[in-house]
């Protein structure tokens, strides 16, 4: 019984959070556009383009490429389940990591120097964003006792109220994972920010479509870190943080078309001493 | 006795032949039976006492003592000479100063106390013996071959081998009694033992550049070695106490014990390499491979840490523990961000070294049972992960002529078992699931509930910065833009056998990591703190760890077949249109055609290594400047 149930919960995990990301990737394109004065594709857009993207002649450059980009899906996909089933936020951070490496290493081999620079962009933005994860995670655990993600339902209020200056700072990082503008280095969402792809410029069909399903991992990833901070006992607030939850999505759709990106220098130094005002002091606030 | 007799016994056996050895052949037969003897002493001694704490009393053989006295007082008088002819006069003054001390107190005080067991076996000990014993003895076998090629590549090195295999042995020896010691005079000859090997495995090549590193490193440790020798005589003066078991239990609060265990902890500090004193062991890399993977996992940096896991219980929120959990600290993110600016293999793993070492200090110095739990599972996933690394750079260096991180393009190529070794060494030091991220969380963790948040944040940083290091030195063993041309090495028997198992190593002891966990750390910390104790992973999570052990297999073995199948179209990668046919040229300005060579970024404008080591150096010099004032006017104003 208990493992036909299990067994129901990934299935559910694995159809809804990939559903959940590329309706929230449909909803960034049609939003970003009307802010643009464009109509925009439709919603289920993201849909049909991995449809069609997986349809397609696969083009490769070395055949370790996709190896890698097939790697780092499966473990953006774990680090959800491991999220969604409720357990650790440190392994579901690991895990998370894990798949950054292996998109990283899908970069540095295929030897190209457009997707070599955006690679190393990328690696910098993890440099940027992994300390904030970690000290989320940290934050987490103080407030709640333990890393089990599914112990949030049962906090007495929600961890926001703990950890403001932490969320603030996760807000920040937020930009610099879903790889918005003025973060978005290593590779962009709008052709017309850079004409070559950064990381992806050597993927076609499949593999890019892999890509596109770990990005709609990867924001509801994000996303349910945000959700983290919101939910507490009462049943009204796990609705309530959905809510937030794509409020603070549809934030970062703003951010993305209000800025122009920065200069790899710029974006670290700036993440680093946003995390450690922001983290620190709440840190040490929460020590206190 | 029967089984800690053999530990000192097998090594400095063989010492005395491998010091009368001449010919290769006669060098292969008696390391190799050297290095199965010391490793088969040492699980055997790791079986025997499994069940059981194990002490002896030493006092019915005072002659011991006597001869011990009599090699320290020859020790010393060579060091103070060689200082003095070498002009290495401040090596001469803390020599003079660490063996005057000590021969003071032994005449006035050392009949006066009586150390009831002279030395114990305990859990912990267990652990370091199998490490010294397997993980040294497989880089004695990888030295084999090695060494030969050594002379053969550079000519003009006198050949030592006969020396550099007998210090290796008496190396070994001395570590095995360094952790056996109960009494710490007993710990402070051996001490005094590895610094002197040290200082003669890293001058072996005798160029002007390894003399200033062997005294650099002497210098530095015969410092440390005065600190513990004046930490001894504090204890055995006002405490009346000679041994760890009985220091332990002492008040953790009483001024004379902070100062006599900071006294002690500096000296570990000096040995492992932290921040003011970790020039020494940036030199060592300079040594043949053998001795930078002896010294920077098994033996040497893990004395260091070792004394002051030892030490932790009275560690903790006084002036000793609070300026190690910050030394520890600020090592461990600063090594971290230098070693982002290296690209010479070596120099990585030195600062990695350095780094992790400050993990385990700073884990040590909070004393909490979780903390402790964290270091003595770093201290055994590293001693893996950084010898099978050393071991692979030093092949790599022969098969591409160069140890540069950015010659590595395309090593899969040339060696795919040296590029897997590398993979799994660097996959094994910073990614889950390996060992050392599973303890590098519980250290997290550990920090996280002491709420010492300066410490947390460095660990939040320096983890992050560690990701970025390893990471494109992975990615150059993947990539294949330019490929150097390798030289005509082939690896031999030896160095596959000892690079095999550790790479093996790294993956099973992953696997029983709950094992060790329960069946020593555990007991040893419960011992310890007195309290008892539950590893801070809990079995859930392991399952976890284990499955995506298995995935990190599965994926790939399933995607082989699938993939090879399915052949897709292969392109040349995009060059703005000026490809010239293959992926390694392009055409450049004026039609010219020039090579790809794609460099990863190592920062030079954010960092400076001289000004970030003097900064980082700066830093921990004030703590434990600071830490010394604190300690020593709590004890003596």
């Amino acid at each position: 019984m208990r493992a036909l149930i299990l067994t129901l919960r990934i299935l559910g995990i694995l159809i809804l959070a990939p559903a959940a990301g590329g309706l929230l990737t449909g909803l960034d394109r049609v939003v970003s556009a009307r802010m643009q004065r464009r109509k925009g594709p439709p919603i289920l857009q993201p849909f049909y383009d991995v449809m069609k993207l997986a349809r397609k002649q696969s083009t490769t450059v070395s055949s370790m490429t996709r190896y890698f980009v097939t790697l780092s899906m499966c473990f953006n996909i774990f680090t959800v389940l491991l999220f969604g089933l409720g357990l650790d936020l440190m392994l579901c951070v690991f895990a998370f990591t894990l798949a950054c490496v292996f998109f990283v290493l899908s970069g540095y081999s295929s030897n190209s120097p457009f997707s070599f620079v955006g690679t190393e962009r990328e690696l910098v933005q993890i440099m940027c964003y992994e300390p904030m994860v970690l000290i989320v995670a940290f934050g987490y655990y103080q407030v709640s006792g333990s890393f089990n993600v599914g112990d949030a339902f049962r906090m007495g209020s929600p961890a926001v109220m703990r950890l403001p200056f932490i969320f603030i700072g996760l807000l920040y990082v937020l930009s610099v994972k879903l790889r918005k503008s003025p973060f978005d280095l290593s590779m962009s969402h709008h052709g017309h920010q850079e004409i070559v792809k950064g990381v992806i410029t050597e993927l076609t069909g499949i593999c890019l479509a892999m890509v596109e399903v770990s990005h709609w991992f990867e924001t509801v990833f994000a996303l349910g870190l945000v959700y983290l901070f919101f939910v507490y006992a009462s049943p009204a607030s796990w609705a309530a943080a959905l809510a937030l939850c794509l409020a603070a999505f549809l934030m970062e759709t703003l951010i993305d078309n209000a800025f122009a990106r920065v200069k790899w220098k710029l974006a670290l130094q700036a993440s680093w001493i946003v995390i450690f005002v922001t983290g620190g002091v709440n840190l040490l606030l929460l020590n206190l | 006795m029967p089984t800690i007799l053999p530990l000192l016994g097998v090594p400095l056996v063989f010492a005395v032949f491998t010091f009368f050895a001449r010919t290769q052949k006669a060098f292969a037969r008696t390391v190799r039976a050297a290095a199965v003897c010391v490793a088969a002493a040492s699980l055997l001694c790791v079986a025997a006492h499994y069940g059981d704490v194990y002490s002896a009393d030493l006092s019915a053989y005072p002659r011991i003592k006597t001869v011990m006295l009599a090699i320290e007082v020859a020790m010393s008088a060579y060091l103070i000479y060689i200082g003095a002819a070498r002009r290495h006069f401040l090596l001469s003054l803390f020599s003079a100063a660490q063996i005057g001390a000590f021969v003071w107190f032994e005449a006035a005080y050392g009949h006066s106390i009586r150390v009831k067991e002279a030395v114990t076996v305990d859990r912990l000990s267990l652990i370091m013996i199998a490490i010294v014993g397997v993980i040294g003895g497989l880089i004695c076998v990888y030295a084999v071959e090695y060494m030969k090629d050594f002379h053969r590549h550079h000519p003009e090195y006198k050949d030592r081998r006969p020396m550099f295999f007998t210090v290796l042995m008496v190396f070994l020896a001395a570590m095995f009694g360094l952790v056996v010691s109960n009494d710490l005079s007993f710990m402070l000859f051996f001490w005094e033992v590895t610094s002197l090997c040290s200082f003669l495995l890293i001058g072996y090549t005798r160029t002007p550049e390894a003399e200033k590193n062997a005294f650099l490193a002497v210098v530095i440790n015969t410092f440390g070695g005065l600190c513990f020798t004046v930490g001894i005589v504090l204890l055995a003066v006002y405490e009346n106490i000679l041994d760890l078991n009985g220091l332990i239990r002492l008040n953790p609060d009483a001024p004379i014990v902070v100062a006599a265990v900071f006294l002690i902890a500096c000296a570990g500090l000096t040995k492992a390499a932290q921040l003011p004193f970790s020039g020494w062991l940036l030199g060592a890399m300079a040594a043949p491979t053998p001795t930078s993977a002896m010294l920077h996992s098994s033996t040497m940096v893990k004395a260091g840490v070792y004394v002051i896991i030892r030490l932790a219980p009275l560690l903790g929120r006084n002036a000793a523990g609070v300026s190690m959990t910050l030394v520890g600290g600020v090592t461990f993110f600063a090594t971290a961000v230098l070693a982002v600016g290296q690209s010479d293999a070596k120099k990585i793993l030195a600062y990695s070294t350095i780094s992790n070492l400050g993990l385990i200090v700073a884990c040590a110095g909070i004393n909490t049972a979780e903390s402790l739990w964290a270091a003595v599972m770093l201290i055994v996933f590293h001693a893996i992960a950084k010898s099978l690394l050393f071991l692979a750079v030093g092949s790599t260096e022969y098969q591409l002529g160069s140890r540069n991180v950015e010659d590595m393009d395309g090593l899969f190529q040339i060696s795919p078992a040296l590029t897997t070794f590398l993979a799994v060494g660097i996959a094994g030091m910073f990614v889950a699931p390996f060992g050392m991220l599973i303890s590098k969380w519980a250290a997290m963790k550990a920090f996280v509930d002491s709420g010492n948040v300066p410490v947390v944040l460095m660990l939040a940083f320096g983890s992050s910065v560690t990701l970025f290091f390893w990471t494109k030195w992975l990615g150059k063993l993947i990539a294949n833009a330019h490929r150097t041309a390798p030289t005509n090495y082939v690896m031999r028997g030896d160095e596959k056998v000892s690079m095999y198992s550790l790479a093996a190593l790294v993956v099973v002891v992953c696997l029983a990591h709950p094992l060790i966990s329960s069946g020593f750390i555990a007991p040893y910390i419960e011992g310890a703190m007195l309290t008892p104790f539950a590893s801070p992973i809990a079995s859930r999570t392991t399952t976890v760890i284990i499955l995506m052990l298995c995935m990190l297999f599965i994926i790939p073995i399933v995607l082989l077949p699938l993939y090879t199948r399915r052949r897709v179209k292969r392109t040349s990668v995009y060059m703005s249109g000026e490809n010239t046919g293959d992926n390694r040229s392009f055409r450049g300005g004026m039609g010219r055609v020039r090579p790809v060579e794609l460099r990863n970024w190592y920062m030079p404008s954010l960092l400076r290594e001289k000004r970030l080591l003097a900064a980082g150096g700066g830093v921990c010099a004030l703590i434990v400047l600071g830490g010394f004032f604190v300690a020593m006017g709590g004890a003596f104003l």
